[in-house]
């Protein structure tokens, strides 16, 4: 104040002009980091969606514009015979169908007991809690494969004793989703100890008044759980789901072992990649190489399978960017 | 006596003063159940098999299943001295690991502060910077490596010829300058195969982002209402707020990606078990999964360890 009165009236306009200059700094330099963001998303996105946008591309590409040179990205001859190959490849509807029942099973069932295990371990006081939950992050730590050679063995060994049940010929493995529901149930399967982890991260950060409240009111643990929590974890519940049906529609390791026999997309199609047998009419059609024509298949097929988890996952984004935000995970 | 009771005649009701803690364990073990009927069955008894299994010569037979026979080291052998491409594979996943996991937790951490802050379209850019958990696991990712029309689609010999003779220059300039920096070869080495991994990376940490976001949006506004009132700046604030408040998540995000790397489908080591299993050779593939699982709990040990005395907990 002192110094402002000292130098007099003057002195206003130039430290007014100064806040100015100040202003248009700030102002400046917060466009420019919003541009700078907005760049790096850009490209991020880019890097993201580039793949997809190939792959779905050169999907309705024929071998013609394989080699033309003209061809960037737009197909010229625009046809589904890929697809058609694809699908043809895969089994048809049947194969489908059947990815689609195992995948949504599991996944049903893997949400319930990752739920039903996470609550247990989030919210009630037991001696063996502290050890269960080490055996969920072990579970989550050994490579799959570890167990699988047991795990294998265990189903083979139980069907055998099963035949005086189902006739001579029954091998639960291989055959039947039992092995794979029962590991679903058991919440031992595909990443289960995640949802698991997830879960119990989420109750955990749910308010404890809540359910004192309830208690207090008179209901029993399991009507609570019902009536209070589940609603509240729905959008954990769906991300869960989510990440639960795409890993079991995708995965191969488990159901390469214990689903060998039954047709699904995933191991069909791997099978069929790693063997890939010449199929005449496409090299015909352009004398070009097989390779090619089976690559141009390979990227159809490539779309089909992602092509219903795209959907579920439009649909259900709302959901896991809302539970990411109320996820409670604190280490 | 008589008259106590009399006056109060709910005391009987409580007379088991644990009920509620009685009852919590009751229901613990109840909503813990599945869990823990799977733990005992699909998890404790197929590790100590696994271990078994390693130890002897499994077959499988008509009628009774799978059998133990030949106890001895004759799969470790096996493993380490006769086949030698089980080592190839390790000291592989090894160094990939050790590549990807920093610079993954790294980005992941740059992605999640960029995404956390408010832009148009945020919501829009996260769905999909989380779009790598779906469209590239399983048998995708698989597929989609060294695909033929892919590569053709952008090689060099079909179009655009002198850009792609661009980029590789550019890369060895790149390399060329770093050297010249005296980074020392192994250094360069890794920044180059960190930049030509983008776009592995960003598949890599689409969880670690999610994980990063959801923990910088644990910590409370007023913290950093607090430090910016007491005249601290955005850098200050970095590093003495949001750097140690997300430290456990750093923690969990690090276990998550060496889990991650160590037994994804495209791990090398995972592949070769996952053929012998698929090949019926049920004892040497136990033998190698009991010496990965060791490998991959050594390291996570250690580096737990190591980044547990660094995290801060705030509680």
């Amino acid at each position: 104040m002192s110094s402002l009165s000292k130098a007099g009236v003057p002195d206003i306009p130039h430290t007014k002009r100064k806040m100015d200059k100040a202003k248009a700094k700030k102002y400046f330099f917060k466009y420019v980091v919003s541009l700078v963001r907005w760049i790096f998303i850009l490209g991020m996105c880019f890097v993201v969606l580039y793949p997809l946008f190939s792959k779905i591309m050169i999907s309705f590409m024929s071998i013609e514009d394989m080699y033309n040179a003209s061809v960037h990205y737009i197909p010229q001859q625009f046809t589904f015979n890929n697809y058609l190959n694809a699908w043809t490849r895969f089994g048809g509807w049947e194969t489908f169908v059947n990815t689609f029942i195992l995948t949504l099973l599991c996944s049903v069932l893997q949400v319930a007991s990752a739920t039903l295990v996470g609550y247990g371990l989030a919210r009630f006081k037991f001696r063996l809690n502290k050890l269960v939950f080490v055996l969920v992050i072990v579970a989550m730590l050994l490579p799959p494969d570890l167990l699988f050679s047991p795990r294998y063995g265990i189903f083979l060994n139980l069907g055998l004793s099963m035949r005086w049940l189902f006739g001579e010929d029954f091998t639960m493995i291989g055959d039947t989703y039992i092995p794979m529901l029962a590991f679903a149930i058991t919440c031992t399967g595909l990443k289960c100890s995640l949802y698991i982890f997830l879960m119990r991260q989420f109750f955990r950060g749910m308010p404890k008044e809540l359910e004192e409240a309830a208690y207090v009111d008179g209901a029993g643990p399991l009507k609570t759980f019902i009536k209070i929590m589940l609603p509240g974890a729905v959008s954990m519940m769906v991300t869960v789901f989510l990440f639960s049906f795409v890993w079991q529609w995708l995965d191969t390791s488990y159901t390469s072992v214990f689903c060998k026999n039954i047709d699904l997309i995933s191991t069909r199609f791997s099978d069929l990649s790693n063997s890939w047998v010449t199929d005449p009419s496409a090299t015909t059609s352009a004398g070009g190489s097989t390779a090619l024509s089976t690559s141009l298949v390979k990227n159809a097929g490539i779309v089909i399978i992602i092509a219903p988890l795209i959907v579920l996952y439009a649909f259900t984004q709302r959901f896991f960017v809302e539970s990411i935000s109320r996820s409670g995970l604190v280490g | 006596m008589a008259t106590q009771a009399k006056a109060m005649p709910k005391i009987p009701k409580f007379k088991n003063k644990h009920a509620l803690e009685a009852k919590q364990r009751r229901y613990g073990y109840l909503f813990c159940l599945p869990f823990i009927i799977g733990a005992v069955f699909f998890v404790l008894y197929p590790l100590v098999l696994s271990v078994l299994y390693s130890f002897s010569d499994v077959m499988v037979e008509n009628q009774r299943g799978l059998v133990m026979r030949n106890w001895g080291f004759q799969n470790y052998n096996e493993i380490f001295n006769i086949d030698t491409s089980f080592r190839e594979n390790i000291l592989t996943s090894l160094k990939d690991m050790a590549i990807n996991v920093p610079v993954v937790v790294i980005f992941a951490f740059f992605m999640a502060s960029v995404l956390n802050t408010k832009f148009l379209g945020r919501g829009f850019a996260r769905s999909i910077m989380f779009l790598p958990v779906i469209i590239s696991t399983g048998v995708v990712i698989s597929l989609s490596s060294g695909d033929l029309a892919a590569s053709l689609m952008s090689s060099g010999d079909r179009f655009a010829t002198a850009d792609s003779g661009d980029a590789i220059q550019v890369t060895e300039t790149f390399q060329n300058m770093l050297l010249q920096m005296g980074l020392g070869q192994g250094f360069t080495d890794f920044i180059i195969s960190a930049v030509g991994r983008i776009s592995e990376i960003t598949n890599l940490s689409a969880v670690s982002i999610v994980i990063f976001i959801a923990g910088l949006q644990s910590i409370s506004s007023s913290i950093y209402e607090a430090a910016y009132i007491e005249g601290a700046t955005k850098w200050e604030v970095f590093w003495k707020i949001s750097l140690p408040m997300i430290s456990p998540l750093i923690l969990l995000s690090i276990v998550y990606t060496v889990v991650d790397s160590f037994t994804s489908d495209s791990n090398k080591v995972i592949y070769q078990i996952h053929q012998q299993i698929l090949g019926g050779v049920n004892d040497v593939s136990s033998a190698m999964a009991v010496i990965y699982s060791l490998i991959i709990l050594a390291i996570l040990g250690v580096v737990f360890l190591v980044l547990s005395k660094i995290v801060f907990y705030q509680d």
